[in-house]
């Protein structure tokens, strides 16, 4: 294996470092999702408070709207929207939204007052952003459809898949010399990205999207999932391992992260210890690739 | 061969040969998908207009399955050895090749 590196590896304490330079929501946004925390907070006022943001607001509308919850009518106002929704998948909506705008690339949209926009210049990228979001909205969909055949929660399912790879748009953004060199290794030494990046900066993409989604102050349930997916063998929570596998499906669809990377392979004990049921995984697959692009026309449109 | 044909011409077991995207590029369906009522529906709420597909049946549309079913074993090559591996590349060989996929029956682990 050439371990022949042109740049020095980074020390994991410095990465850590680093992601404190992750720019804060703003105060608008907190503002908001501290009444959402507040659970006896009229839903009214929090549509008003999220009407600040026209564009948010319209988002947060077009998801409800979407096959995701499955309501058999429109949905017409934002309020009726948190309503129906509810505090808890609000908040979780909220901050998807808000999370994936801070790394728009390519979608060119203009969001004021409360959402905070980190872009970058698509020709200058070497990891199309918006082919990492593709990806980990269908691993978020596989993950949506599948987690209740192993009982566990389908929001929580969603959002683990959507954001396991922020991690790796994190290090893209902070490094950006030190993640083309890693991906370049990663392809000419046949060794998956996690392993190449645990390399380089001395921990993986997971770790990272940990690390980023409690810098906002995402639920532990979520972070812990991320956490887990880490773990090399297989962890005996069944979300960790069945985000792994959707991960691996999602690339076999044709949607990978970053194109011709070796497969972050799954074995034995991942596939047992996430519970899963083959012949519903193969049932599932159409559903999920449905959902898919239902939501990624609701995400990117 | 492929075609590009309006929505309203759209048929279910038609095979998608390029990817289905949004006016800002984002996919709604990757490159060989096989079309079904409830996603030719799916497409024309999202106000596509035209798709590409291979021809309907025949050699076309077994060649796009074929070119399916060759992406994802030499995706999944380097990790032949791995049983967990080999039983989700099946899965996936089984879904996206249809009847020229391998052969290998999905079944629930119960069965």
């Amino acid at each position: 294996m050439d371990m022949k590196l042109n740049l020095k590896p980074l020390d994991r304490e410095f990465v850590v470092e680093t992601m404190k330079e992750l720019p804060p929501f703003s105060s608008a946004i907190n503002d908001l999702l501290k009444i959402l925390d507040e659970n006896n907070t009229d839903m009214s006022t929090i549509a008003v408070k999220l009407l600040v943001d026209p564009v948010l607001a319209g988002r947060v509308l077009h998801m409800a709207n979407s096959s995701f919850y499955g309501f058999s009518r429109q949905i017409g106002t934002v309020r009726e929207a948190c309503v129906i929704l509810g505090n808890h998948t609000v908040r979780n909506l909220i901050y998807t939204l808000v999370v994936m705008g801070q790394f728009e690339s390519t979608m060119d949209k203009t969001s004021e007052g409360l959402s905070l926009n980190v872009r970058t210049d698509p020709d200058k990228l070497t990891v199309d952003y918006q082919q990492v979001w593709q990806h980990s909205l269908m691993v978020g969909c596989l993950g949506m459809r599948l987690a209740e055949s192993i009982e566990c929660d389908q929001e929580t399912a969603f959002t683990a898949g959507l954001f396991h790879e922020l991690g790796t748009i994190i290090l893209h953004h902070f490094f950006p010399k030190q993640f083309d060199e890693c991906i370049t290794w990663s392809k000419n030494n046949s060794v998956c990205l996690i392993e190449a990046e645990r390399e380089f900066f001395g921990m993986d993409h997971f770790q990272i999207s940990a690390l980023g989604l409690d810098t906002w102050n995402f639920p532990n349930t979520i972070i812990d999932v991320l956490k887990h997916m880490s773990y090399q063998v297989s962890c005996d929570s069944p979300l960790p391992n069945l985000i792994r596998i959707c991960d691996v499906m999602a690339c076999g669809l044709g949607l990978e992260p970053i194109k011709s990377m070796p497969l972050s392979a799954i074995n034995d004990g991942i596939l047992h210890n996430s519970k899963l049921d083959p012949k519903i995984l193969r049932d599932q697959l159409t559903p999920s690739r449905m959902l898919f692009s239902d939501l990624s026309a609701q995400l990117f449109a | 061969m492929k075609k590009e044909i309006d929505i309203d011409d759209a048929m279910p077991e038609m095979l998608l040969v390029e990817g289905v995207r949004t006016k800002v590029g984002a996919v709604l369906l990757p490159e060989g998908t096989e079309l079904s009522e409830k996603i030719i529906g799916l497409l024309k709420s999202k106000g596509v207009a035209n798709i590409t597909v291979s021809t309907m049946h025949g050699p076309s549309a077994s060649s796009c399955k074929t070119a399916e079913v060759e992406r994802v074993n030499k995706l999944f090559t380097p990790h032949k050895e791995e049983p967990a591996m080999a039983d989700l590349r099946d899965i996936l060989i089984d879904y996206l090749g249809g009847d020229i996929g391998n052969g290998h029956e999905v079944k629930s682990k119960t069965a």
